[in-house]
């Protein structure tokens, strides 16, 4: 996207990961970076969406030195139950903006675009494989999301959290049944509550 | 048209207009453990799992008040499970929506309808 020649310039992407699972927090990232000059590893950032978690950690290295700023956002499960995931989404993303040492004239979300944002801004259908600011905030919200989750493995063992990292496998489901709900799951959400109530 | 027919006619009535509404339709009558999911579809960065509820003339209420409590906790555990099983859809936002069609006595189609979020998830 050719946005360096209208005065947008510096340009951020902002994105989330969290969003579907059943315990932990909404994580946003936000990331500002120059990407005209090319290296090999932009190329794997663009495929976010397939990389292993290994490769996700040496992107996120090679994005943290590379970047002009990085930022990010995290919204715990019991502000996901008071607000809604989808708010808390938002607030994350917010956050991840707000804590950007480089402040952006531009920025685009993957898909959606935020209602209290005074910066410019555009939701790219499809960011996360279309743009690779995007595609690098998702691996920042991705790999510090993962790391937060490792944590909560420690502090809630036995739901497997550093496995799954909260989201719905099957073995999730299982110690969710098995042993019902955590501090950290959320229990606004309806399905937390039917495996953990052992309804389903 | 017997109830089989009736069922098929209105699936095909509901997947036609999903696609008009721009959704993407990723799978259909999907079996699973804890029974079928009529359509899995998609638009944007959302995932739905589809019910699609047909009614005739002859029927009381509507197709989608004919949901029972125990049928709600079904669909949740249907989604539940197709997402548990596809590793891509680990950290979407999903919701449970029902498509409601009303047929008349000659199998015409009356009234087409999605109901967003008719199984709510919070």
């Amino acid at each position: 996207m050719l946005l360096r020649s209208e005065g947008s310039w510096p340009v951020a992407g902002v994105d989330e990961a969290g969003r579907g699972a059943l315990a932990g927090p909404v994580v946003a990232g936000a990331v500002v970076a120059d990407w005209a000059l090319a290296a090999p590893w932009h190329g794997e950032v663009r495929d976010s969406k397939q990389l292993t978690a290994r490769q996700r950690e040496r992107l996120y290295d090679l994005i943290m030195d590379g970047a002009l700023a990085v930022g990010t956002g995290v919204v715990d499960s019991t502000e996901i139950d008071r607000i809604g995931i989808a708010a808390a989404s938002r607030r994350a993303m917010y956050e991840a903006l707000a804590a950007l040492s480089v402040e952006p004239r531009y920025v685009l979300i993957d898909w959606f675009t935020l209602p209290h944002l005074r910066t410019r801004q555009e939701g790219v259908p499809g960011g996360d494989a279309r743009c690779l600011s995007i595609a690098a905030a998702s691996i920042v919200a991705k790999v510090t999301r993962d790391r937060l989750m490792n944590d909560l493995d420690q502090r809630e063992p036995g739901y497997g959290f550093a496995a799954h990292k909260g989201y719905g496998t099957a073995a999730h489901l299982f110690c969710l049944r098995e042993r019902g709900v955590s501090p950290v799951h959320r229990l606004t959400f309806r399905p937390v509550r039917l495996v953990a109530g052992g309804l389903l | 048209m017997n109830h089989t027919e009736v069922g098929r006619r209105g699936e095909e009535i509901a997947r036609a207009f999903l696609k008009r509404q721009g959704y993407r339709l990723l799978e259909v009558n999907v079996r699973g453990r804890f029974g079928e999911i009529d359509i899995v579809a998609r638009k944007g960065k959302c995932h739905m799992f589809v019910e699609v509820r047909t009614r005739t003339g002859d029927d009381y209420g509507t197709p989608e008040e004919s949901i029972t409590r125990q049928k709600r906790d079904r669909m949740v555990a249907c989604a539940l499970d197709y997402v548990a099983r596809h590793p891509e859809l680990h950290d979407a936002a999903w919701r449970i929506d029902v498509v409601a069609v009303e047929l008349d006595g000659e199998g015409r189609q009356t009234r087409v309808e999605l109901i967003e979020s008719a199984v709510p998830l919070d």
